[in-house]
């Protein structure tokens, strides 16, 4: 029986060392094999033995089989070792297999350095640093790839972790990357591994994020972002200035709270907002708008859908329009005053014409009837209506910015100065009046007379509005303004140097709605023939036929300031020539040649001075006087001319005149007397104009003073 | 009679069976791993019925020894086989 299992033995150790030299995949390795050789070797040496053994043939062999018996478990032992062994370098090799894979196909760029030489670079690598292969990058210095020098101080550093970002040179251009760098050992020596992510991309997102945000924090108009529950989620400064709330503070709210004039209000129009962004994916209109303080103003709003994290939202853009609305209102405002000026300048050029014939007729049949007083009574009545018609038209002329001036260099505070005595009469006792001059004051370049009105008509509107007494006070200010945004009216009002004029009051000052009228012609709060409701606007006038700006502002109870902006003037003061005055009416001989389109103002003329001895040669228009003085062999000493003649101008007429009677006197007559008007562009320098109406006795006068300056 | 050379080799026998049986996590990559460790344990069985076999009354114990080391041979042939035609 033995012997069959020795048999058995044999022949499976036989075959299995036969298969040993056919090994494959999962058999052990060289050593393993030569161990397992052995150990089969071993086995058929104990099987053959035994068998001999036992057949009692080979009893020598007893003494090696001792020791050999010993031996097998050891080469068994040996064997597992082996393998083990194997099987660790098995696993290394394969798991080193398995990081080259990685590494080789990583798409993130990984680079081994050491001292700033490239040891290894993956085709990951190879690929961002424009090299054809990985291996043309192994020597190359790493300091080479680097945009800006300043990022190599790390290159020499061998121990060195983190990561920073740096700009990198590669032949396609410069790319930002971020380096990640840990130490390692690399081919048994310290060296550092360089993971490259491009953060190009990362960085322009970035960096558009940045700047989108700067946009927001910068833009004029209000951003809010709400969902559809109406919580605000994000509010630019803008916003929350134009709401009045801290930074911050309006996220969270509910957006309802900021619009509508109450919160049932608001909550219809949050519904109809809503519904028109869900069904044209926009709403543009007007807002009525509640602020932190609770005061209201209006904004143009445009809201459009947005969807943001999968929460609808809404995305309101909004700019606040009160600014815009009190521009609109003062745009609108000039334009009516413009309009209504131009209204009363025409009137009153036609009332000029009518005025002289009346005063002038009215004079003249005064001094035809002395004596008697039936005529004299009703005569002088209508001398006095005329006076005070002419003052109203002059007053109409003045708003209308048509009032005939004379521009010179002047300084406020005299005017002050001069006109404070008569104002402290003109206010009575019972208004204390105070005057605040700055020295120094820069001068003006106005008509004095005119600024005198315009601090006359200040002070009494002042007077009215205190009629149990208060306080006035006039002030004199140099003001600067460097850019338009200084200005108190800014839109219409340039930068640079102005004087001011500030009359204010203590009296019972005026509502809004009064304010809005102030300057308007024949606008007064004050009862029936108390007042013409032209003092202000003549102010207005003025002050704009001067260049300058005039505004009030005023609050019932609370007194009213009126303040006049006249723009600075460089020039020295200039002195004033006093007019000639005659004693009496003067009287002449000379010839004089009356040009005048309208009869009845020709025919007064003509009549005036036919009285007082001249000898006058009458003409419809500048056509027929030319023909007068063709005619005429005689010297003519004075031409008396309308400005504006239809065909030919009074200019012309004296231009074409003087050309053969170059000792010929000119006097200008006009319904037009404004500076830069029909008048000034139809007239040459220097020419002597009479403003119509006039009376007999001012032609009388201006006719002498030319005559005799001639002479 | 128990012989003392007999005793080394069961307990080598058991030492070898130990790092094996301890190793075989890493000794897995060997292709029937089973048919080596089972190889092992009868021919240590083998080793232990040679002990046996000394005591009075106890000689079956001799053939089953033999029985074990064919076996065991039987095993490995197994092994080697499986191994070259897998």
């Amino acid at each position: 029986m033995t012997i069959v299992f020795e048999l058995v033995g044999v022949l499976s150790t036989l075959i299995a060392l036969g298969f040993l030299f056919r090994f494959g995949n999962g058999a052990p390795g060289r050593d393993g094999r030569r161990a397992m050789t052995a150990i089969l070797g071993l086995s058929l040496f104990f099987h053959v033995a035994n068998g001999l053994d036992y057949a009692r043939i080979t009893p020598i062999l007893d003494p090696i089989e001792d020791f050999l018996w010993v031996l097998s478990p050891v080469l068994w032992g040996f064997f597992f070792y082996v393998c083990g062994q194997e099987s660790l370098a098995l696993r290394l090799r394969e798991s080193e297999d398995r990081i080259r894979t990685l590494v080789e196909l990583s798409s993130q760029a990984i680079v081994v350095f050491r001292n700033g030489e490239i040891l290894y670079a993956n085709p990951a690598a190879a690929k961002l640093l424009g090299a054809s292969a990985a291996s043309q990058l192994v020597g190359a210095p790493l300091r080479r790839f680097l945009a800006d020098d300043g990022d190599a101080s790390f290159l020499s550093d061998d121990s060195i972790s983190g990561s920073r970002e740096v700009s990198l040179r590669t032949p396609e251009g410069g790319i930002e990357v971020e380096f990640s760098s840990s130490p390692i050992q690399f081919r048994g020596t310290p060296a550092v591994q360089l993971i490259v992510s491009d953060i190009t991309a990362r960085k322009v997102a970035e960096r558009a994020l940045k700047t989108g945000a700067r946009v927001l924090q910068s833009m004029i108009e209000g951003v809010c972002l709400s969902d559809e529950d109406g919580e605000i989620l994000y509010s630019n400064p803008a916003e929350e200035e134009m709401f009045g709330y801290e930074a911050g503070e309006l996220v969270g709210r509910d957006v309802r709270t900021l619009h509508g004039s109450d919160d049932l209000e608001a909550t219809k129009l949050f519904q109809a907002i809503g519904k028109s962004v869900l069904e044209r994916g926009s709403w543009v209109g007007e807002l009525f708008n509640r602020r932190k303080d609770g005061s209201t103003f209006t904004s143009y709003a445009r809201i459009t859908a947005l969807e943001l994290e999968g929460r609808k939202c809404l995305l309101c853009v909004a700019e606040d329009l009160s600014e815009r609305k009190r521009l609109e209102e003062r745009l609108l405002q000039a334009h009516k005053m413009e309009s209504v000026g131009r209204l009363a300048g025409g009137i009153a050029h036609d009332f000029n014409n009518l005025l002289t014939v009346v005063s002038g007729s009215t004079e003249l049949a005064l001094a035809r009837a002395p004596d008697d007083e039936s005529l004299k009574a009703p005569l002088l009545r209508i001398l006095q209506a005329s006076g005070r018609a002419t003052e109203l038209t002059s007053q109409l002329l003045a708003f209308a910015r048509k009032q005939r001036f004379t521009p010179l260099v002047v300084n406020w505070n005299d005017c002050v100065s001069e006109a404070e005595t008569m104002l402290r009469r003109l206010i009575g006792e019972d208004i204390d009046l105070r005057t605040r001059l700055e020295e120094g004051l820069w001068n003006v370049r106005a008509d004095r007379g005119q600024l005198m009105q315009v601090l006359m008509n200040l002070a009494l509107n002042a007077r009215d509005a205190m009629p149990a007494g208060g306080e006035l006070v006039v002030e004199t200010r140099n003001r600067s303004f460097a850019i338009a945004s200084d200005a108190p009216i800014p839109p219409l009002m340039a930068p640079g140097n102005y004087v001011s004029l500030v009359v204010s009051d203590s009296g019972t000052g005026m509502s809004e709605e009064v304010l809005r009228h102030l300057f308007e012609p024949f606008f007064t709060t004050k009862e029936p023939g108390k007042g013409t409701g032209l003092g202000l606007a003549t102010c207005y006038g003025i002050v704009k036929q001067n260049e300058g700006f005039i505004w009030a502002a005023s609050s019932p109870g609370s007194g009213s300031t009126f303040t006049v902006y006249l723009p600075r003037c460089e020039a020295d003061i200039d002195t004033v020539r006093p007019e000639r005055a005659f004693s009496a009416t003067p009287r002449g001989t000379e010839r004089v040649l009356v040009v005048e389109d309208e009869l009845s103002v020709r025919a007064i003329i003509v009549e005036v001075l036919d009285t007082l001895g001249y000898e006058v040669l009458p003409a419809s228009d500048g056509e027929e006087a030319l023909a007068i003085a063709e005619r005429d062999p005689e010297p003519i000493d004075l031409l008396i001319t309308d400005v504006i003649m239809p065909r030919m101008g009074g200019r012309a007429l004296a231009e074409r005149l003087t050309v053969t009677r170059p000792r010929l006197r000119v006097l200008y007559i006009s319904g037009y007397p404004a500076r830069g008007s029909r008048t000034d562009e139809a007239l040459e320098r220097g020419a002597v104009l009479l403003e119509k109406p006039f009376t007999p006795l001012a032609l009388a006068n201006k006719v002498r003073e030319i005559l005799e300056l001639g002479s | 009679v128990i012989e003392e050379r007999e005793v080394v080799t069961l307990l080598l026998g058991l030492g070898a069976l130990t790092l094996a049986f301890r190793n075989r996590r890493s000794l897995s990559y060997l292709h029937s791993l089973e048919l080596l460790l089972a190889s092992l344990s009868l021919l240590t069985f083998g080793f232990a019925s040679s002990i046996l076999e000394g005591l009075p009354g106890w000689v079956v114990f001799d053939s089953i020894e033999h029985a074990c080391y064919a076996l065991s041979s039987l095993a490995i042939a197994l092994w080697a086989y499986r191994t070259a035609t897998r």
